[in-house]
């Protein structure tokens, strides 16, 4: 289990090793990538058509949070019942074998 | 945590969803349009409020997984599972929000700016973060050294948050926290702004309180299953052959560990 774990582990933190630092110091050099945001500019703030982009942010939101909450929702009420079931399972074995289980 | 069950969190519910409607009135109807940057501009009540909370999760989840370093305490470590997940998502819809304003204002979906390089390295490190505890084998070791992660991880939280005043940035300066200087704002889109980061780290306690829940039910089955095995295969013999079936189907042997 040691060996499963280790070599995620240290190929993960080698990536932020690496990752962090050489973002960071990119980020403070301005190199060639950096550059990129300097040529760019306001080239087009028609309202009509950033209105497409306004609805497209407000729906990526909250379709988003949406979905989310109705998983964790689904999750909850599944697991609730896989709860009962093991629950009544104990009951039944504790029942038949009268030996007594610590039951949650 | 667990105190916002039940009554409660159906008032708390009610009451992010009549924050959120507020909020949605004051950004269509109530709030003037930005002279230069036009309607796209009200994106900004929502692209900064999710920064704001993927930046409180990320906050909660380096605390939490401290906390669980020291005292060993599941319950921190389901808080920082919780909160990585919920920061993640709102990671993601920030990227995205910001990928979608950025085309009308920038002309590019994305550019390699300091601002947002670093917020894609933060989100990368707790996507990270979800997977070792997802790909791990599951045990109080995994969960230490995945919580060593979201700590280190952390260390990125300042350099995201100042990299607009460290660096010369296409991205806009600090209208939120302490090194803010919203003076580019008027005082109603200021007020905006306010409410729809209260509506939105409301939704976010209401994320993190359901998932906290969904992670205490995860370890619940898992520990009855574990006392199941416990019992079904220790001294058992053949006595009571339908339960133990039905039993061993739902809690099988594991395979070694």
């Amino acid at each position: 289990m040691r060996t499963v774990l280790t070599r995620p582990l240290t190929i993960l933190l080698a990536i932020i090793a690496t990752i962090v630092p050489t973002g960071v110091v990119l980020a403070a050099s301005e190199g060639p990538i950096f550059r990129a945001a300097k040529v760019v500019g306001q080239e087009n703030t028609n309202t009509e058509t950033n209105l497409d982009y306004l609805f497209a942010i407000y729906l990526v939101t909250w379709v988003g949070f949406f979905a989310y909450i109705f998983i964790v929702s689904r999750r909850q009420r599944t697991m609730e019942r896989e709860i009962e079931g093991l629950k009544q399972l104990l009951s039944q074995q504790q029942e038949r074998t009268g030996k007594g289980l610590p039951v949650k | 945590m667990v105190e916002l069950i039940g009554p409660k969190r159906t008032v708390w519910l009610f009451a992010t969803a009549v924050l959120v409607l507020v909020t949605l009135w004051m950004i269509f109807e109530w709030v003037p349009t930005e002279r230069n940057l036009g309607v796209v501009q009200r994106a900004l009540y929502v692209h900064v409020p999710l920064a704001w909370i993927s930046m409180v999760a990320v906050g909660v989840v380096a605390a939490a997984s401290l906390m669980y370093l020291i005292t060993g305490k599941r319950r921190w470590d389901s808080i920082a599972l919780a909160s990585a997940e919920t920061g993640v998502l709102a990671g993601t819809l920030m990227l995205i929000t910001g990928a979608i304003w950025a085309k009308p204002i920038w002309n590019v979906w994305w550019t390699w700016d300091a601002k947002l390089t670093t917020t894609a390295i933060l989100w990368f490190l707790y996507v990270a973060y979800l997977m070792l505890r997802a790909f791990a084998p599951p045990g109080n070791q995994a969960y230490r050294m995945a919580a060593v992660v979201a700590v280190l991880g952390a260390v990125d939280v300042p350099i995201v948050y100042y990299a607009a005043n460290l660096w010369r940035t296409a991205h806009p300066e600090l209208i939120i926290g302490p090194a803010a200087d919203s003076s580019g704002l008027t005082s109603e889109m200021g007020i905006t702004l306010l409410v729809s980061v209260v509506a939105f780290t409301s939704l976010y306690i209401y994320m993190l309180v359901d998932r906290f829940r969904v992670r205490q039910s995860e370890l619940e089955i898992s520990d009855l299953k574990r006392e199941m095995r416990n019992h079904l295969y220790a001294p058992m013999t053949s006595d009571t052959p339908a339960t133990a079936q039905s039993l061993r189907e739902v809690a099988p042997e594991p395979a070694g560990d």
